[in-house]
């Protein structure tokens, strides 16, 4: 999804849930301000920063619309890191270490990993059209 | 690695117990199966059907359409493929939800007599859905605009649960209770359980401090 288009159309899809709108109105406007390699690492506290709220209900609905299949301008990206050592994980690697209760890394298996999967976000290469 | 340490899984999973915004990321992030993908629908729904009954004035002449289509935008927002009026099956279908490849169908009628919900819920189950795994769940949304909800809903209840569907069985809705409850049957072209959602949305308005 481009942009432009995402801007005209969530003046609309928003229009039940103005916090969000604002929200994501911010947050595109810093998108398109930045330059296009520090969008590869947004992190939760980036959007809180551009949407200057403290309400981070609002941040979490922003978030939804922007990644979600239907606008889809921002991915969502996960990394297992502790100490020293850093591993980008999949989507579908964190649900199952979720579901089974064992995230393996580097064929290990480590039963204590939710502090250590992080979560943020990047540019989706068509929002950068 | 610095920044990212303030917003890790094990934070966002605390979160998501004290913040219904957080919640709906959390289990939207985590949605791997058809349950899921309709637990959140249904969490969604109940913000939804909060605003539109905030609203019941300025609803009043409101249409099943117009009604309709405020859920369709809604769950835009929230990012779903959603549309109103699909060509789904045998007819177009009111409610059409998509995320991956699951699909959730809704039905929404103004109560205007309990036969006319019978042919709703037919609508739903005979017509639009295949009940195959990944569209074996979807909802009757009964907008009232008469007073008392809970006796249409309990009346409803009682109507449906004489119709001799196969297989039948009902459930309470933990969420809301009293103004939603679930059934189940066997469906008529998949031969698996379809699961509905029977929802009643409040927008009786007759204020009388005049």
């Amino acid at each position: 999804m481009k942009i432009q288009e995402v801007k005209i159309r969530m003046w609309d899809e928003l229009r039940l849930d103005k916090q969000a709108l604002r929200a994501c109105v911010l947050i595109i406007d810093f998108l398109e301000k930045s330059d296009r390699e520090s969008l590869r690492f947004i992190t939760f506290n980036t959007l809180k920063q551009e949407v200057s709220s403290e309400n981070e209900s609002v941040i979490f609905r922003a978030a939804t619309y922007l990644t979600s299949e239907n606008a889809h301008l921002l991915d969502i990206n996960f990394i297992y890191s502790k100490g020293d050592y850093n591993e980008e994980l999949s989507r579908a690697e964190v649900i199952e270490a979720n579901e089974t209760g064992v995230l393996y890394i580097s064929g290990r298996p480590i039963t204590n990993f939710s502090s250590d999967i992080h979560i943020y976000f990047s540019l989706n290469n068509l929002g950068d059209e | 690695m610095s920044d990212t340490n303030e917003f890790s899984l094990q934070t966002l999973k605390i979160l998501a117990n004290s913040s219904p915004s957080a919640k709906i990321f959390y289990d939207d992030l985590l949605c791997n199966s058809y349950d899921d993908f309709v637990r959140c629908v249904y969490n969604n729904l109940e913000d939804c059907i909060s605003i539109i009954e905030e609203d019941a004035k300025v609803r009043a002449k409101d249409g099943e359409d117009r009604l309709s289509t405020e859920i369709i935008t809604f769950f835009k927002g929230r990012g779903y493929l959603a549309s109103r009026d699909e060509m789904i099956k045998g007819g177009h279908t009111d409610l059409v939800l998509k995320k991956n490849n699951f699909k959730w169908l809704g039905e929404a009628k103004i109560h205007k007599g309990y036969d006319y919900l019978v042919k709703g819920f037919q609508q739903l189950c005979t017509r639009y859905s295949s009940g195959t795994e990944s569209c074996s769940q979807g909802a009757l949304i009964i907008y009232i605009r008469t007073q008392d909800a809970k006796s249409v809903i309990d009346k409803w209840k009682e109507k449906i649960e004489g119709e001799s569907l196969p297989e039948f069985s009902s459930e309470e809705c933990e969420i809301r209770k009293k103004l939603s409850f679930y059934t189940t049957h066997k469906h008529v072209s998949s031969g698996l359980p379809y699961k509905v959602k029977h929802i009643a949305v409040v927008l009786h308005f007759d204020p009388k401090d005049k």
